[in-house]
């Protein structure tokens, strides 16, 4: 009967073990769910930023863009932007993928010193109802790092660098494609033609670092197919190149010469009965047939 | 019905709320976002090397003219100028070999890689008559009638990447 009695008085009762350990529990639960977030925070906002830095660097080197004024619409965005009520989404593409466009590059310098940065982010899709993302993007040079940027550049000025600098002090998402530019002589600084059935010297004076420096030789002039063409080139008064018959005949890059080298550096071509031109650019390499660089598009 | 019961229920319904509620997060490695960029340094290189300019690194000059002597070491050093430092490569052609009927593979680098790469690819279209004569790619006259120079040949160049 007592021991009945001495149960029933328990009955209903919470120990105060249930409930210490019961708000421990609760505590830890409330800050683990509060603080796992935190632990992604970054990695989530790299998941949002790729996409977009991928997004944008397609859309320039694969497209060739589009505008419309709601009547009359095509992809000749460079030649339309600065009109009014007229909505442009660049693109850089000329004739195929990754081929760009040199007046639609500076149409997309000229559209960002315009309109300014809050149009081309709109234009970009860069801007959301809660947040306006950060971007930059630009023309480099294929040995260029994050570290030591070399831009493409024409003159002395870059052919490509638009909006903010890139902040060291949040998480940045950065993509790069490899392209080339459609016309050559127009981001290069000199395209002179080697071109002479004779024997001619031609002089270059070059300031290292250069992008590129290369002589192409097509063929044979046309004038005089029976003789033998050949060509020497001197650096600075050293022969690095002597060649005669058939070996004339391809593309010889003096890029690494020249930029082993400092101060002015004087390069003599000496040709005979050849057909070609020589390439000097600081706006890339010369690969492919064709000057090539790459679009670095970083968003934050 | 017990208070540990009640308790265990509550729990139990939060704990489903919460994991309905919350977004599911798949963090990427870094590592992957590293592999999708070195991908497309591929695809891009590719892309770029594969053009009618007759320039003497560009593939379709090098798949014309390659036979068993034949180095394209111009199209390989421009690969090496187009890829970052942090990346070696094979590069590889596929074609069809039309006497076997098998799809063949034709090694123009046979580095080894390491277990993880990434491969890209291009095609091209090049008619029989442009490659050298003893070209692996190229057609014999045997079970094709006529004249086979403009039969136009199929080849996919695979480029495979790695870390280094």
């Amino acid at each position: 009967m007592m021991n009945y009695k001495s149960h029933r008085s328990v009955e209903g009762k919470l120990s105060l073990d249930i409930i210490v350990g019961l708000t421990i529990f609760l505590l830890s639960f409330v800050f683990i769910i509060q603080y796992i977030p935190t632990i992604f925070a970054s990695e989530r906002s790299e998941i949002a930023l790729y996409p977009l830095a991928y997004r944008i660097s397609a859309l320039l080197v694969e497209d060739p863009g589009y505008w419309s004024n709601g009547s009359v619409n095509g992809t000749d965005w460079e030649n339309y932007y600065s009109l009014p009520d007229v909505e442009v989404r660049p693109g850089l593409m000329g004739p195929e993928a990754n081929v760009l466009d040199s007046d639609k590059i500076d149409a997309l310098k000229n559209f960002y010193l315009s309109a300014g940065e809050d149009e081309l982010r709109r234009a970009l899709g860069l801007e959301t109802p809660d947040r306006k993302f950060g971007f930059n993007i630009s023309l480099q040079l294929l040995s260029s790092n994050s570290s030591n940027p070399a831009y493409s550049t024409n003159g002395s000025q870059p052919l490509l660098l638009i909006g903010n600098p890139i902040p060291d002090w949040k998480d940045v998402a950065k993509y790069e494609r490899i392209i080339a530019f459609e016309n050559t002589s127009s981001v290069s600084n000199i395209s002179s033609r080697v071109d002479t059935p004779n024997t001619v010297n031609y002089n270059f004076i070059v300031t290292p670092p250069v992008g590129s420096f290369v002589i192409v030789i097509l063929d044979r002039n046309d004038n005089q197919s029976a003789t033998d063409p050949w060509m020497r080139v001197d650096v600075d008064g050293n022969r690095v190149i002597d060649v005669s018959g058939n070996d004339t005949i391809g593309t010889f890059d003096l890029t690494n010469i020249i930029n082993q080298r400092s101060g002015t550096v004087n390069v003599d071509v000496q040709v005979h009965n050849v057909r070609g031109y020589v390439i000097s650019t600081n706006a890339g390499e010369y690969i492919g047939g064709r000057i090539v660089a790459k679009l670095v598009v970083a968003v934050w | 019905m017990t208070l540990e019961g009640v308790i265990a229920a509550v729990l139990i319904l939060s704990v489903a709320y919460f994991l309905f509620q919350s977004t599911m997060i798949i963090s990427p490695v870094s590592d992957e976002v590293v592999y999708v960029q070195m991908r497309q340094y591929g695809q891009d290189a590719l892309t770029i090397l594969n053009n009618e300019s007759g320039a003497e690194d560009t593939l379709q000059y090098v798949l014309k003219r390659i036979n068993s002597t034949y180095v394209p070491d111009k199209l390989l050093s421009s690969l090496e100028k187009l890829l970052p430092d942090y990346t070696d490569f094979n590069l590889q052609v596929y074609y069809v070999n039309l006497t076997t009927n098998k799809i063949e593979v034709y090694n123009i680098t046979n580095r080894i890689p390491t277990s993880t790469t990434v491969t890209a690819s291009t095609y091209l279209v090049i008619r029989n008559g442009a490659f050298v004569d003893d070209s692996p790619f190229k057609l014999n006259s045997s079970g094709i009638e006529g004249p086979n120079n403009n039969v136009p040949i199929l080849l996919e160049v695979r480029l495979t990447l790695w870390r280094v």
